[in-house]
């Protein structure tokens, strides 16, 4: 059992080995596919994110949106886009950064939502403008949480990138695919593990990069 | 701007069913402390925070020496009143000295100018210059007020709000807080309109003391007035003056009388037999200028008391 599984590994590497460069074009691929689909949804949900937690309204009909998004598997949404923008990389990243969404809009909503009122009265007391309140001291405090729910996008749109496959936009999702075509762990594993220490790395770098703008637990 | 003056300033909230403050017409002289006194729920906050515009008076007028609060652009208005809440409200993410700091950058005060007022704050408030580059978390309930103080005097207002600054803070450093703001006060000289409904409290810090029920104005006297001629049931209960001159008859002026200071001018000073109890002091000093009595014995003045003396022994009794 153990052994088999090292012989498979060791298969995993001798394909890698042959392959570098496929290999190295897929992993940047995979992290441009996934880049893309978290930068766009940070863009467009913290702003949002920012109204929701001003606006009766916009959390009425918005979180309602969102929420109802979510049950919608990611890889139902792929096949829900094809018929209308094709199998393309804009596929890919329209599902991805559906996927995206979520958590940082949740989060961003949160974060704003529940800063302390005596804060906010202390800097309008103080005679800042709307604008640097925002700068100053709202933004800075929301960072953190809104960090949190980047960090459990990063997670889920990493793992998701390998449904690019499917529409031919590569990714290391391409070995996943070969590997179920053609029953061959060795290749499966050249996909799926690079996939997992991405995710964890990246993680980690953002949870560092949360304990450094959070220098103290407040 | 340094007086404020309120002019028929009522505050009707929406939906309400009365106005939260009534047509008030007051004014608060240059240099003097006077504090909002009243029940939860009279209004105390809301007319407070109608002087930095946090509130907006459904109508009437405020005046910052004579100047309409409302023809001063508000961030503006702001920038130049010192506002101290109780909640403290330090902004968390900041150091000490960069929340000191808050207004004199957004006055665009140059960086030498700023880190020197930040230092002489912190020891005017009594707190170690090392603070500087600690968290708010990192400090007790009183050193943050404490920076909320230095905060709120950072760009040297003239005009002080502060809204039951030590109202959250342990009996023995609020104490000590108010001690700090008087010693404060008498360097300073600021105009400060405080809130608070704790009785001891205004008796000790108050110039004048202001007393608000359901938004209304029932009384503005000095201490020493009031304890004496409460203008109505309503003021004899909230400062339990009844009680308080009763203890005053108790005590006679050697068990509490102060040693007579130097530099005191003796002459104007209206003077008292060793024997004669605290009640007929307070009266003595409600006539105007006679803010201190002297102790006499076999016609030599032997010491000296002082409203706060008064006040000493009426809280003894609570
Ligand atoms: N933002 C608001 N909207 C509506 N009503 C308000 C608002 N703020 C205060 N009130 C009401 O106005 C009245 C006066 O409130 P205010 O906060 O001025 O009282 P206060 O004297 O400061 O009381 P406390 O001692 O409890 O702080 C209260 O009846 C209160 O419920
Ligand atoms: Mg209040």
């Amino acid at each position: 059992m153990v052994e088999a599984l090292i012989q498979t590994l060791t298969q995993s590497y001798l394909y890698y080995l042959n392959r570098q460069s496929e290999f190295w074009g897929a992993v940047v691929d995979h992290l441009i596919l996934a880049g893309i689909a978290i930068g766009i949804a940070v863009l467009v949900c913290v702003p949002l994110g920012i109204w929701t937690a001003r606006s009766r309204f916009a959390s009425l009909t918005l979180m309602n949106l969102v929420n109802g998004l979510r049950v919608i598997p990611s890889l139902a949404v792929l096949f829900l886009i094809i018929p209308y923008l094709g199998l393309t990389s804009t596929s890919a990243i329209v599902a991805l950064t559906i996927l995206a969404m979520p958590p940082v809009l949740i989060n961003t909503d949160a974060a704003f939502r529940t800063l302390e009122p005596a804060i906010l009265e202390a800097a309008r007391g103080m005679g800042m403008s709307a604008f640097q309140r925002m700068i100053r001291v709202e933004f800075p405090l929301a960072v953190p949480v809104i960090l949190t729910g980047i960090r459990i996008s990063a997670v889920d749109v990493i793992a998701s990138a390998t449904l690019a496959a499917f529409v031919g936009s590569g990714g290391l999702g391409i070995y996943i695919t070969r590997g179920f075509a053609l029953y061959d762990y060795s290749i499966l594993f050249v996909g799926a593990i690079p996939v997992a220490l991405i995710t964890l790395a990246v993680e980690g770098l953002l949870s560092l990069l949360q304990k450094t703008l959070q220098p103290l637990k407040i | 701007m340094s007086t404020i003056q309120f002019v028929n300033v009522s505050k009707q909230y929406p939906g309400a069913s009365a106005p939260a403050v009534d047509n008030i017409t007051l004014q608060v002289p240059e240099g003097s402390i006077a504090v909002l006194l009243g029940p939860s729920g009279c209004g105390k906050t809301t007319l407070l925070k109608m002087v930095n515009r946090l509130h907006q008076p459904t109508s009437g007028q405020i005046f910052l020496d004579g100047v309409d609060i409302q023809s001063i652009p508000v961030n503006q208005l702001r920038r130049n009143i010192g506002y101290v809440i109780q909640q403290v409200g330090l902004f968390p993410h900041l150091t000490i000295a960069k929340n000191i700091a808050v207004v004199p950058e957004l006055l665009g005060w140059d960086r030498q100018r700023i880190r020197n007022r930040v230092d002489e704050l912190l020891d005017l408030v009594h707190l170690p210059l090392d603070f500087r580059n600690r968290y708010p978390a990192q400090l007790s309930g009183g050193q943050q007020q404490r920076v909320g103080l230095a905060r709120a005097l950072a760009a040297d207002p003239k005009v002080m709000l502060m809204d039951e600054p030590f109202g959250a803070i342990d009996a023995i450093t609020r104490e000590s807080l108010q001690d700090q703001l008087l010693e404060l006060q008498r360097r300073l000289r600021k105009t400060i309109l405080f809130v608070t409904h704790d009785v001891e409290e205004a008796l000790k810090l108050a110039d004048e003391i202001i007393v608000l029920d359901k938004g209304r104005l029932v009384q503005k006297d000095t201490p020493c007035n009031l304890l004496a001629n409460p203008a109505s049931d309503f003021v004899r209960q909230l400062l339990n003056t009844d009680d308080r001159i009763r203890q005053l008859s108790l005590v006679r002026v050697e068990m509490v009388m102060k040693p007579l200071h130097p530099a005191i001018q003796l002459s104007p000073l209206p003077q008292v037999p060793v024997g004669t109890d605290l009640k007929r002091v307070l009266s003595l000093m409600l006539s105007p200028a006679a803010d201190t009595v002297l102790v006499t014995h076999e016609g030599k003045p032997i010491g000296c008391i002082t409203f706060e003396e008064l006040r000493k022994v009426g809280c003894l009794s609570n």
